[in-house]
């Protein structure tokens, strides 16, 4: 487990900037996005207690993972296979809001 | 002026890339007390607001770690008044920080999400306020009943998905399914070299069952197993 031959080891395939899968790649920036959100705003080891989270936050966790799933439905309807993911993203410098993103079904968003 | 925290590697962990720039564009450092080295930037005395620029650049930083070794990422949004204030966190709670990055050495993370067959529906999808207190009941039932019919069928591809990896993972981390997203989610811990044979695998469960709905990203981070206390 602790062989130091593994540090470094390549990770990402040229130009795909770690999102690909088993398949290949598609372009779509609200679905890295949604998965980007729910992993650095809601995993990651906590050392501080004055980490809070605002109930905004939470939204905004709740938020990115309803992105995935709508933006999976989207490809889906666009004809794309399952077992994509997923282009580097491009940015915005507004705070994320519901506005951003796609409009989820109504009753779905809590 | 504070000083904000992207992930923790193992000491020695000095080669930061000169050009690497944090959340609000501010240069990347690294502070080493003992064992365990934190990749910082120092940013202005508010907490930096999550906009989408701000958590991607939050883990580009990771990721940059991650291309050296294995970090335990850190949660975003996390300030300490100066390095100081970060070194005494990181001598107070250094042992337990060493053994979850041990934990993940070697490895990154891969999440898996599969859609479930239907929305299980909500009290605000029921349409016109019920007319009876009998109704209220039904359709309290008919919630339920829907929910533990999505829970059934998460369980039921979970245990697919375990049948396929197994022997490729370290360790897993199932998010708690939400009615609002009616999709089963799973992150692995996967040892980096076994990447491909893990992407291979998955494919072949697609290919095997096209109707699944099956999604991988990744490689992450480890954010989903950084937690000191956990594991």
């Amino acid at each position: 487990v602790d062989a130091p031959d593994r540090r470094g080891t390549p990770l990402h395939r040229p130009g795909a900037e770690g999102y690909e899968d088993a398949v290949d790649s598609v372009d779509d920036d609200r679905l890295v996005l949604g998965d980007l959100l729910n992993h650095v705003l809601d995993k990651g080891v906590v050392l501080t207690g004055d980490v809070t989270i605002s109930v905004a936050d939470i939204d905004l966790i709740r938020v990115g993972l309803s992105v995935v799933i709508s933006s999976v439905e989207t490809m889906e309807q666009r004809g794309h296979a399952w077992g994509k993911v997923v282009e580097a993203p491009t940015g915005s410098a507004r705070p994320v809001s519901d506005a951003d993103l796609p409009i989820l079904p109504p009753g779905n968003a809590g | 002026m504070r000083t904000y925290l992207y992930c923790l590697l193992a000491t020695p962990a000095d080669d930061v890339p000169a050009a690497l720039r944090g959340v609000g564009g501010g240069a990347v450092r690294a502070i080493a007390h003992g064992p365990v080295t934190a990749w910082v930037s120092t940013v202005g005395s508010d907490t930096p607001p999550p906009t989408p620029d701000n958590a991607r650049a939050h883990d580009r930083v990771v990721r940059a770690a991650l291309a050296r070794a294995t970090p335990l990422p850190a949660r975003f949004g996390q300030l300490f008044e100066s390095d100081d204030a970060l070194r005494a966190l990181l001598a107070a709670r250094g042992p337990s920080l060493v053994a979850a990055l041990r934990r993940v050495e070697g490895g990154c993370e891969m999440t898996v999400r599969v859609l479930l067959g239907a929305a299980p529906p909500t009290a605000r999808d029921a349409g016109p306020l019920p007319r009876s207190g009998r109704e209220y009941l039904a359709r309290v039932r008919a919630r339920q009943n829907a929910a533990r019919a999505a829970r059934q069928e998460a369980d039921f591809l979970h245990g697919r998905l375990r049948q396929a990896v197994e022997g490729l993972i370290r360790d897993e981390s199932r998010a708690e399914s939400t009615p609002a997203a009616y999709s089963l989610s799973v992150s692995h811990l996967v040892a980096r070299e076994d990447v491909p044979r893990y992407r291979l695998a998955l494919r072949a469960l697609q290919d095997r069952e096209p109707a699944l709905r099956l999604m991988v990203s990744g490689p992450w981070a480890p954010y989903s197993f950084a937690d000191p206390s956990g594991g």
